[in-house]
Formats: structure tokens, C-alpha cells, sequence
């Protein structure tokens, strides 16, 4: 007996060769079409999201079944009715402690046993002047009280709308209103002496700053409603983002669970003395840095407490170079004319611009948060509507896509405008936001700005509420510091990039346009956001990848005023700043043999974990352990080390992105690095397009996706425990953030 | 009749496996062929979607987990077609419509091979719930241990809050996943196997035949 394949379309000899080969063709044919199309089609997208990989190719489907899945619905602010109405806040310097008040506290700051924070148990590691601290040997000491206050983002009318752009009702204490323009109420907020942003302590190299950070928030006498974000036991963590400090002084969430409250933070009734010592690693004059920001970094709540208001501005000069003083030949004199007064000082023209998105509550958006689910907010009763909360800020702890806001503001206010003199700024620019990214440019504009709803934009074009449709670059930046001080040289910049937590400095000539004429009294400028970020993952536009012309978000509008002199009547008055044509500050040198500490680096990979659990992000495949440091991934000498380094070392550290679609800004704690290699090219002081500032000194890198860096950086002058996290802080919020220690 | 050169089955081989395999009449190549491709394409499916929704405690690079799981589930899927087939040759082997012939098989190998991959899925979210709950559990315990402190004049909600509405909460997410990756599966599954059946359809099966004139016409 003899067996014959016998076909199931049964098609004869003759005929059916044809046919049956026809088929085969034709089917192996389509599925090379639809191959190459697929590839065609998807390609592209997945490489420019940093996916063209193996895994990345999984990750995208990752993606897409999440979005299908976790059902992410988010309130549409309101519209503000008349942007650009309210003032930018130019915050004033915070006046310290009179010598003789606090030293006669009982419980005054010092270096003693026990004197570090209200329970007794810590003690400063080095005190102002001690050992190899150089500076003024007493602190200037500030008091801050942390506790509950309200917040309003805007004076002007508001039209509630829907993710239509279309008006819509509101509620009034829970009680539905009907459509039209109406009064937004204020937010309740976590603030530092009750403000956001907090208080601005201008800090001077050489004089240390003992900050005492006291927790009233269980202090409620108007009776508040706290909503359902923030600490829920309302502890915070401080932490002086990224001033060379000790480990008990830098509001650390393993410290805290270790040593100190031996809990996630310092609850109601207690108090720290964080000391800042104001004094350059190493000692070194080239690693000064020029504006610090402080903010909590309470484990687990770090981005509920800093979305409720614990952000707080900290500008450092440099008495040899930097004092804010435009006047005076011996220093830089970048703009800024410097006034002393009470113990400190403010400089004008020198302006810090913090930048938050947030999004108010619509009352018919479901709050749905595994936080909620965790027992944190019972009284909320969620999941449900809160039309009691219309108007108020909306948070999501735990969001399956990212946590981005559709209201833009600058230092707590909705799109403000700004009157400036016909002179140079200094703006020192900071990004307080939980996720977004922001792309500045200068633009200005014939029809002005219009609101997006009525350029037919809805859902997520939304965002930003505002834009300016025939918005032009006017003008160009000088970028003349990053987060870790002043650059070498400035860097003329037609936009830069702003991400999570990062700081850039930038000088604009008011004066005269990018084309060389000059403006004139009224001119309107407007600061510019063109990067689009739908959600908490990654930009879709932005100016490095595929800038879409339409996305262009007034953010400030600078009205342009008379020349100083003028104004003031007064010649002394003019404008005697200048930018920089010589070395600024020279960088921290590197051996020429770092490439030794190749073989053992430390390697760490940025990872998206599994979801639908509390913690969805890793590093080197480890949640967050406060008890122990991590573990190196294996460095090509094969070994694994502990993240630990000696103090006064110096280390080469790798940080990749792993993958899953999205960016991280990495915060390294506790000194400077510098980016000695982008995904495996040496920068060699070279400035790269999509980088330019790794020619600086950071303290966070900035990873695309598929991203690896390595960075060199030193480990000096303090012993203990610190952390490094990304700085997307639901992403630290949910683990992303490990433990290391200077032994 | 059609009559097409054996590609599977040596004759002169007497072996009892080979035995049994001209007994079951099937190409072995075309079934592993079918397993394979089914295997691996809805496997990206099972994978992905655990990447998704999964348990941490599982977490591993993606494409390893899918060449490994997709490898196992190569067995169960051949078991699949193997039973589809057989059982569409024993009642519509002789049926002298072609389309009846092949149209049943491809139907019951849709069948098994769907319900192969929904067990597959389903059986990974069953275990990622279990690891999800322990999680959920101990993140429950571990907060306990803090004394949250809540505002004056609050009181808690009642009904499944806390552990129990996290539970169900993971739950529904994974109803909701299997649901959709079942349809998906159903779907990625018909079109495969109309494209392997244009491609290697008429291999899938032999018949044993005593001489040419007994072969089935079209």
C-alpha cells in the first residue's frame, strides 16, 4: 500500500497545479506585501520611539493593549477667559531668622548630638566650617512652615468646558451649574509657608543656610478639604535639588526609613534642620552650580506632594564671579542689579520661572486610583465623581499612560504676562511639572493668542488651551547655565528643551529681534511651548522629531517696555549687563585615563515593569528597596557590584533606558556628572544636536528612548546612604529609584 | 484524480512509529508547519498583553518569554491540528466536495487552535492575578503597619474598598484582557489558517489508497 497526499481542495492534475501553485504564490506574495508594508508603515514610529528592537517591538504591542485596556479618562480644565491678564509673580527673596530669635531657640540649630531634627536622634555629619568646610561658620537659619493653604491659578472668568472644546456645566459645592463663564475656586495646596511656589531663599556660596522645615499640615483650622492626594499620614521629605548635602539633610526616602523618623518621612509635629553648606564639591571653585530648587521626596508621594505645592526656589550665586550684580566689573555681570537688605538679598532682572502643568477638577470625571483601592483615601469613597472638587487640581497617582496637565502655569500662574524693560533678562528656568517636557521658543505674532477650542482643536489638542496660530521665532535664547551652573561658554539657542526637574538659565536681549532691528515700546513676545505631549510617556511633536506647526503655547507674554534709563530717568540705570565672551566657568577636569573605569563600571537599566500592581517601574529589574543598595547589572569585566563608592572616589556609572516606549529624565543625588559617552559615541566636549547640553555638568540625565549614557562623577566630601531616580515622579513614585552609598 | 509525490512518509521503513504514522495518515511537517506559525503569532499576542497587564513578579524580556512559551505551546498547538484533522477526515473524508473537505478541517482547526490559545491566555492571567493578589496583599500589609492619619469629619467608605477593591479591580482588568485577546486569538488564528491552508493546505493529510483509481475525484 502506497500513500498519496491528498489535497483538500481536491483540484485535478491538470488544471489544479496551476491553481493550487497560483494560491501558494499568491499567498506567500501577500504575505511579503503585507511584511514589507507593515515594516513601511510602523518602522519609522517604532524607531523614532526608540522600539526597533526585539523587545521594543513587543513593548509597542505592550503599548497598545494598554491603551485598549486601562480605561485613563481625565477632567478638561476650564478655560481661562482672559489669559495674560494676571501678572507674573516675580518672587522676592525670604528673609532668614534674626541671629538673636534663634539662637535662643531651646531648640536652636547646631552641630551637637541629637540638634539635627525634632526627635533627637540625628546630628549634622559636618557643620559650617568644620574640617574641610570651608565658609562662614554660622548659618544664616530660615524657618519654613509646611501646611495647608489655597491656591488660585487665575484672577480671570472661566468657561467650563468638555473634551470638545464645548460649554459645559459646573458645580458649585456639588451643586450642579449651569454653562457659561464663571468664578474658578481656589485649590487646596500643601505649601511652604502656605504658597506656591514656595519661598525663595537666594543662597550665596560661602554663607551655609540651615533651613527648618516644620510640619503643621495637620493643622486645618478653615477646614479644608484635602481631596484625595498627598501623604495620606502627611509627611514630607525636603530635598534641595541637587546641592552637594549630606545624606540626613537631603530629604532621602531610604534615609528616612532607616534613620531619622525611621518612617516615610517627618509627620505632623516634627521638624528638620536641613543644612545647606552652600559650599562647591571637592571644594572646588569649578563645580559652583546657580539655582537649586527644593522640593519634597516623601517615598511614594513625592509627586502627589510636590503636585500639591512643596516646590520651593533656591538661586545660589557665587561671590567671585556670579553675585547678581551687572554693575560691578570685577564679576560676570550677567543681568541682575542686587539690593541688600535684612540679611539678605534680591536681584533684579534675574527672574526664576517655575514651570507646572496641572489639570482641574470637572466634577464628572470618575477618580479611579489604585492608591484609592490601597485604603489611603477612604474618605474620598472612590471610585466616584466629585463634582464637590469642580475647579480644584485633579491628580492620578498611579496613571497606566502618564500624568499630564492641560493647564499651563509659571510660578502659580495661568499664562501670566510679563512687562519688561528694553533691556537683558536673566530667566533661570525650571521644570516642577510630574511629566512634561517643554520645547521654548520665542515667537511673536500679528493675531495674538487664540484659544484652541476655537480653532476647532479638541481631546487632547486641548492642552495648553491657548495658542498663537501665526506664531513666528523672533528672538533666540542664550543658554548660559544647566542644572549644574554656569557652561563654559554660552550657547546662542534657537529653543532648548526643558524635562522633569531640569534647570536651564538663559539670557534675553530684549532690545532687538533675532534679525537685528530693534523693538519697540509694546512689542509682545511670547515664550513659546511648540512640544507636544499628550501624555506622561513621551512627546508626539516635538522640535527634534517631526515639530508639528500648528502645536505653538503661549506660555508668558512679555510686553515689551521703554529702555530702562528711560523709565527711571536715570542713565545709571541702563542696561549694563553683558553676555559672556570669555570662558564663564570652566568645567571640573576629567583624567584622560577615565576609560580605566570602563571595564567595572556601575551599570543601571530604567525599566517598565508589568503592570497592574502598585509597582510598574524598575531598575536592573528591582522595585525600590530602601534597606539595601542595588546591584549593578554585569559591566564588562562580568562583575556585578553593589552601588557603593568610597568617599572621594570618582566612578564611571551607565544609564540605560530600557525600553517600553517612553523617556526618563534619571536624577543622580548628590554631585554633578558629566556625559563622557551617548549611546556608545564620546562626546569629547562636542556639543550633540539632540544634546547639547552634555557639554555641561547635569545632575539628570536626559534619556530618549533606547537611550545609554555614560557618566563620570565623583563621590566626595560625605559618607551614607543617597538615591538616584527618574524624575518623572510617578515613575519614582512607583519605583523607579534606587539606593547607593558612599562608604 | 490528483495524485501528488509523497514528501513525509517513507514506505520502505517499517519501523512501528512509522507504522503509526501512515496508520494516522497526516504529513507531520504540514501539522508542525500549521503549529508553528499558529504558535508563535498568537504567542506575540500572549505575550504582549502580559507585558501589559501581567504581574511583575513575571517580569522578563519579552521576546525570550516569547520564543520560550511559544516553543512549549508548539506541542499543544500540533495536538490541536492533529485532532482538527482527524477528525474532519473521519467525517468529511470522503466527501467528494472539495470545499466540504477543506472547508471543515480549516474550521476545526480554527476551533482548536483558538481554544488552545484562549486557554493559553487565560491560564497566564489566572497566574498573574494569583501573584497580582499576594501582591496587593502584602502592599496592604506593609501600609497597615503606617496609622494613616485622616482628616477630621471623614469617615470610611463602605462595600469592597481597600485589598478587596484592588482585588477586583485586577480582576476585571484581566476579564476585560482575556476577552479581547480571545477575540484577537479567533481572529489571528482564521486568517492564519486560510493563508496556510492557500499555502500548504493540500499537505495537511494523507490517505492511504491501494491503487490510483480509488484516489477521490475533485
Amino acid at each position: 500500500m502506497e500513500t498519496v497526499h491528498e489535497p483538500l481542495d481536491g483540484v485535478n492534475q491538470k488544471s489544479g497545479v496551476a491553481r493550487r501553485e497560483f494560491l501558494r504564490l499568491g499567498a506567500i506574495g501577500g504575505a511579503a506585501v503585507a511584511a514589507g508594508a507593515v515594516a513601511t508603515t510602523w518602522m519609522p514610529g517604532l524607531r523614532q520611539r526608540g522600539l526597533l528592537s526585539a523587545d521594543g517591538v513587543f513593548d509597542a504591542a505592550s503599548i497598545a493593549w494598554a491603551d485598549s485596556l486601562y480605561k485613563e479618562v481625565f477632567p478638561t480644565s476650564p478655560l481661562i477667559l482672559n489669559p495674560f491678564s494676571d501678572a507674573l509673580t516675580i518672587p522676592k527673596a525670604m528673609i532668614p531668622e534674626e541671629y538673636g530669635d534663634w539662637s535662643n531657640w531651646s531648640n536652636a540649630p547646631g552641630s551637637g548630638e541629637g540638634q539635627q531634627n525634632s526627635l533627637g536622634n540625628q546630628k549634622h555629619q559636618r557643620w559650617c566650617g568644620e574640617d574641610r568646610v570651608t565658609g562662614a561658620t554660622t548659618p544664616l537659619v530660615y524657618k519654613i512652615q509646611v501646611k495647608l493653604a489655597t491656591h488660585s491659578f487665575t484672577t480671570s472668568q472661566v468657561l467650563p468646558i468638555n473634551s470638545l472644546g464645548q460649554p459645559t456645566g459646573s458645580f458649585d459645592g456639588g451643586r450642579a451649574v449651569a454653562p457659561g463663564p464663571r468664578t474658578l475656586p481656589p485649590s487646596t495646596i500643601y505649601g511652604f509657608n502656605g504658597q506656591f511656589p514656595g519661598p525663595m531663599i537666594n543662597a550665596q556660596y560661602g554663607q551655609p543656610n540651615v533651613v527648618r522645615f516644620i510640619n503643621q499640615l495637620d493643622d486645618n483650622p478653615d477646614n479644608l478639604d484635602r481631596q484625595d492626594f498627598g501623604a495620606p499620614d502627611y509627611s514630607f521629605l525636603i530635598h534641595l535639588h541637587n546641592a552637594h548635602t549630606a545624606p540626613e539633610s537631603d530629604g532621602q526616602p531610604h534615609y528616612s526609613m532607616n534613620y531619622g523618623p525611621k518612617n516615610h518621612g517627618y509627620k505632623p509635629g516634627m521638624w528638620v534642620d536641613n543644612l545647606y553648606l552652600n559650599w562647591p564639591a571637592g571644594n572646588d571653585e569649578r563645580e559652583k552650580q546657580s539655582f537649586f530648587w527644593f522640593h519634597d521626596h516623601r517615598m511614594d508621594h513625592t509627586g502627589a506632594n510636590v503636585y500639591k505645592g512643596l516646590v520651593g526656589l533656591y538661586p545660589i550665586y557665587d561671590p567671585i564671579k556670579d553675585f547678581g550684580d551687572e554693575t560691578n566689573p570685577m564679576g560676570l555681570q550677567l543681568p541682575g542689579r542686587r539690593t541688600d537688605h535684612d540679611g539678605t538679598f534680591d536681584v533684579d532682572y534675574d527672574i526664576p520661572l517655575a514651570f507646572f502643568d496641572c489639570r482641574l477638577d470637572d466634577g464628572v470625571t470618575t477618580h479611579k486610583d489604585m492608591h484609592d483601592s490601597m485604603g489611603e483615601f477612604p474618605a474620598a469613597g472612590n471610585p466616584r465623581t466629585h463634582p464637590e472638587w469642580w475647579g480644584k487640581t485633579f491628580f492620578k497617582h498611579f496613571p497606566n499612560h502618564g500624568f499630564v496637565g492641560d493647564l499651563f502655569t509659571v510660578n502659580g500662574t495661568a499664562y501670566p504676562v510679563m512687562e519688561v524693560e528694553r533691556r537683558k533678562y536673566r530667566f533661570r528656568f525650571l521644570d516642577c511639572s510630574v511629566s512634561r517636557i517643554y520645547d521654548f521658543k520665542l515667537m511673536s505674532s500679528t493675531q495674538g493668542h487664540k484659544a484652541a477650542k476655537d480653532l476647532g482643536y479638541v481631546g487632547d489638542e486641548l492642552q495648553g488651551q491657548y495658542r498663537i496660530p501665526d506664531g513666528e521665532q523672533c528672538m533666540q535664547f542664550t543658554e548660559i547655565a544647566t542644572d549644574g551652573g554656569l557652561l563654559p561658554m554660552p550657547i546662542t539657542r534657537d529653543n532648548f528643551e526643558l524635562w522633569p526637574a531640569k534647570r536651564r538659565e538663559v539670557i534675553i536681549d530684549f532690545t532687538k529681534y533675532q534679525d537685528g532691528t530693534s523693538t519697540t515700546t509694546g512689542d509682545v513676545v511670547y515664550l513659546t511651548n511648540v512640544l507636544k505631549m499628550p501624555d506622561g510617556r513621551m512627546w508626539s511633536n516635538s522640535t527634534r522629531f517631526s515639530p508639528d506647526p500648528n502645536y505653538k503655547i503661549p506660555m508668558i507674554k512679555f510686553v515689551i517696555g521703554q529702555l530702562p534709563e528711560v523709565k527711571y530717568n536715570d542713565p545709571e540705570m541702563r542696561d549694563k549687563s553683558v553676555i559672556p565672551k570669555w570662558t564663564m566657568r570652566e568645567l571640573p577636569p576629567v583624567p584622560s585615563n577615565w576609560k580605566d573605569l570602563m571595564n567595572n563600571r556601575l551599570v543601571f537599566e530604567l525599566q517598565r515593569g508589568s503592570g497592574g500592581g502598585e509597582v510598574e517601574w524598575l531598575i536592573n529589574g528591582q522595585a525600590f528597596d530602601p534597606a539595601t543598595p542595588v546591584r549593578s547589572l554585569k559591566n564588562p569585566a562580568g562583575k556585578t557590584p553593589l552601588a557603593e563608592q568610597k568617599m572621594d572616589s570618582f566612578n564611571v556609572w551607565e544609564i540605560r533606558n530600557g525600553g517600553g516606549g517612553w523617556v526618563h529624565p534619571m536624577h543622580l543625588h548628590m554631585e554633578e556628572h558629566r556625559t563622557m559617552m551617548r549611546n556608545g559615541k564620546e562626546t569629547k566636549g562636542v556639543t550633540d544636536k539632540s544634546h547639547p547640553d552634555d557639554v555641561s555638568r547635569e545632575d539628570l540625565v536626559a534619556l530618549d528612548p533606547g537611550e545609554s549614557v555614560i557618566v563620570y562623577r565623583g563621590f566626595r566630601d560625605f559618607v551614607g546612604p543617597y538615591v538616584a531616580h527618574c524624575h518623572n515622579l510617578a515613575h519614582e513614585d512607583h519605583a523607579m529609584m534606587f539606593g547607593w552609598s558612599i562608604t | 484524480m490528483s495524485v501528488h509525490e509523497p514528501v513525509t512518509i517513507a514506505e520502505t521503513i517499517e519501523a512501528p512509529v512509522k507504522r503509526r504514522r501512515r496508520r494516522l495518515g497526516v504529513s507531520w511537517p504540514t501539522i508542525i508547519l500549521f503549529a508553528v506559525v499558529i504558535s508563535f503569532v498568537n504567542g506575540f499576542w500572549v505575550t504582549s498583553l502580559q507585558g501589559a497587564v501581567g504581574s511583575l513578579a513575571r517580569s522578563e524580556p519579552p521576546f525570550q518569554r516569547w520564543l520560550r512559551d511559544s516553543t512549549i505551546m508548539v506541542a499543544f498547538y500540533a495536538a490541536a491540528v492533529l485532532v482538527a484533522v482527524l477528525l474532519a477526515r473521519r467525517w468529511f473524508g470522503r466527501s467528494p466536495r472539495a470545499l466540504v473537505r477543506g472547508g471543515t478541517a480549516a474550521v476545526l482547526i480554527i476551533a482548536a487552535c483558538t481554544f488552545v490559545g484562549i486557554a493559553e491566555v487565560a491560564n497566564s492571567a489566572a497566574y498573574d492575578y494569583h501573584l497580582q493578589t499576594q501582591h496587593v496583599d502584602l502592599v496592604a500589609h506593609l501600609n497597615h503597619a503606617e496609622s494613616a492619619v485622616q482628616p477630621a469629619g471623614n469617615t470610611p467608605a463602605q462595600g469592597c474598598v481597600g485589598t478587596c477593591a484592588a482585588k477586583q479591580s485586577t480582576r476585571d482588568l484581566h476579564i476585560r484582557a482575556v476577552t479581547k485577546a480571545s477575540a484577537l486569538i479567533l481572529v489571528t488564528t482564521a486568517l492564519l489558517v486560510a493563508w496556510l491552508f492557500a499555502v500548504a493546505g493540500d499537505r495537511l493529510w494523507q490517505r492511504p489508497r491501494t491503487n490510483r483509481t480509488e484516489a477521490v475525484e475533485p
